[in-house]
């Protein structure tokens, strides 16, 4: 029987290779598109990764072998993000840190934004206005949700990659689909204008 | 007490009192379900809920497109053809 979440262990630099590329090395598309989406640019997200992979490799001894490898991968992609990238990333749309900042100290978890979102406009939009809508949210937002919809971690997994509370993951991503929403609304209301203008044509 | 007070916050303020509710209370449950977090239990609360009430139902199909769209809308970018080869060459270089 497989041993669960011991320490890796392997007899020769051959050996740890081999260990080390069955184990992370066909999570590099997911790893290069959070990296992408942080930083929208590829040469940024191509550094992002091959230092994610460089530092994987360098503590591959405390990897415990059992466990999440792909959650292990992103908190270092996230980590190394926040320590050497954020300051120098382009954000455009950047959501108003004051917004922001009252979302994160509102205590109202229940306070939920209603919209006329309908879920007709939702399935008739395309990828990029998708795209648009998630890349117009604050870092901290556009994360969880990538995590939790696109990734499909579990809260416990995505409280470790971002180092909070499982309370907090549930509170951010509760604030992050709020803005989302607001953000496709406005997306599907533009589009509303735009089927209007066709059929007055 | 509680159902007293529900009576007449909606005898004053109308129906809608009743749907911001039901829509508050069973919130927090939605979002965990969708989310794959919920409890048997809670599961089970949502389901015969959502059959019952017309604003959450509602919620509940809006909160699941939302997901569906974030999962299968977006474009994923393919992974530079050099890249993996490059962090191999990194990790020799700089891991003996």
């Amino acid at each position: 029987m497989e041993e669960q979440n011991s320490k890796t262990t392997y007899k020769s630099k051959e050996e740890k290779d081999s260990l080390f590329e069955k184990e992370f090395m066909h999570l590099i598309g997911p790893l290069y598109n959070f990296g992408y989406r942080l930083t929208f640019d590829e040469d940024d997200a191509n550094d992002l990764v091959q230092e994610t992979y460089l530092k994987a490799y360098r503590f591959f001894d405390s990897y415990e072998k059992g466990t999440n490898a792909k959650a292990w991968l992103f908190r270092i992609l996230k980590n190394t993000f926040i320590n050497e990238y954020r300051r120098k990333t382009k954000e455009p749309n950047k959501v108003d840190y004051q917004e922001v900042e009252s979302y994160y100290n509102s205590d109202d978890i229940n306070e939920t934004i209603t919209s006329d979102l309908r879920v007709d406009s939702l399935n008739n939009m395309i990828g990029d206005e998708v795209a648009n809508a998630l890349n117009a949210l604050d870092v901290d937002f556009r994360t969880i949700i990538i995590l939790c919809d696109l990734e499909g971690f579990t809260y416990e997994e995505m409280a470790k990659i971002l180092d909070i509370p499982i309370g907090t993951v549930r509170s951010r991503l509760h604030r992050a689909r709020n803005v989302l929403k607001e953000k496709l609304n406005e997306y599907a209301q533009s589009m509303g204008y735009k089927d209007q203008r066709k059929k007055n044509d | 007490m509680i159902d007293f007070i529900k009576e007449v916050v909606n005898k004053l303020v109308g129906k809608k009192a009743e749907q911001r509710y039901c829509c508050k209370d069973c919130l927090c449950r939605l979002n965990l379900v969708l989310d794959g977090e919920g409890t048997e239990e809670e599961i089970l609360y949502l389901q015969e809920h959502i059959e019952k009430c017309a604003p959450c139902y509602d919620h509940y199909n809006i909160e699941k497109s939302v997901k569906e769209v974030i999962k299968h809308k977006l474009e994923q970018r393919p992974v530079p053809p050099t890249l993996i080869d490059s962090i191999r060459g990194n990790i020799n270089k700089n891991c003996v």
